[in-house]
């Protein structure tokens, strides 16, 4: 295997799970996601010529993401469904703890309130800045909208779902402010 | 100011990107604001959470092979 296609499997693995946590959230779907992600990487990989530097990889990554997942879902004209609770799948946790359990229902909450409670654009704003820890001019530059736009959104979506945190039953997760799964939450 | 002003700059707040006179109003007002004290731990607390809970490992390497 030569040089470039090294430097390809190394930037697939440092940027992969930035991908794929916006697909997961966007997809509502763990083997959707995992398709999105696979396309998305495939699409950069087919025209990584059209990269610009200056765009910065994550950025560019995370477009492409966003505009797969916009034209899949104009194809197949999939209107929103609620699910089932019951049917929501989380991918498999790598840890292995007694606390597991705790950790897992905080889990639950957080994914059942991302994915069904907040709006489309308050789920992607509250992935690429709070999952994938990009700053307000990458955001910006992704959704195509001022930095200070982005500011605003990004606290309003964070408004947004720690109310439904709290209306959804899951501040019971919470005693006094503090979650009391904290010492897990650090691992 | 007021809270809702003061709730809409929470982010902000938090994240250190405000002005001094700014930060020293949303002070003042959460000195005497109990309600918008106890949102603002809400609010941390929140951040805090989704960043370390929310977060999904990929199931498998991704890219052409």
């Amino acid at each position: 295997m030569g040089g470039p296609a090294i430097v390809w499997e190394e930037m697939v693995k440092s940027h992969q799970h930035y991908v794929y946590n916006l697909a997961y959230y966007l997809s509502q779907d763990p083997h959707e996601a995992d398709d999105l992600t696979q396309e998305t990487f495939l699409k950069a990989f087919e025209h990584l010529e059209d990269f610009r530097q200056e765009a910065g990889l994550r950025t560019w990554l995370c477009s492409i993401a966003l505009n797969t997942f916009k034209a899949s879902r104009r194809r197949k004209r999939i209107k929103h469904q609620s699910m089932c609770l019951e049917k929501i799948t989380l991918p498999d946790s790598s840890f292995n703890t007694e606390r597991i359990v705790i950790r897992k229902e905080l889990q639950w909450c957080i994914h059942h309130v991302l994915q069904y409670h907040v709006s489309r654009e308050q789920k992607i704003i509250l992935v690429l800045r709070d999952l994938n820890e990009m700053s307000y001019k990458e955001i910006a530059s992704v959704l195509g909208i001022s930095v200070s736009a982005v500011k605003s959104r990004v606290n309003r979506a964070r408004m947004a779902f720690k109310n439904h945190l709290v209306k959804s039953g899951c501040a019971k997760l919470m005693k006094d402010f503090t979650c009391y799964c904290e010492g897990v939450l650090e691992v | 100011m007021k809270c809702t002003k003061v709730l809409s700059l929470f982010s902000r707040y938090l994240e250190n990107d405000i002005d001094e006179l700014t930060r020293k109003k949303i002070d003042q007002h959460l000195m005497q604001c109990v309600s918008c004290g106890n949102e603002l731990l809400m609010f941390s607390n929140f951040m805090r959470i989704i960043k370390s809970a929310a977060k999904i490992k990929p199931p498998k390497e991704y890219g052409p092979h």
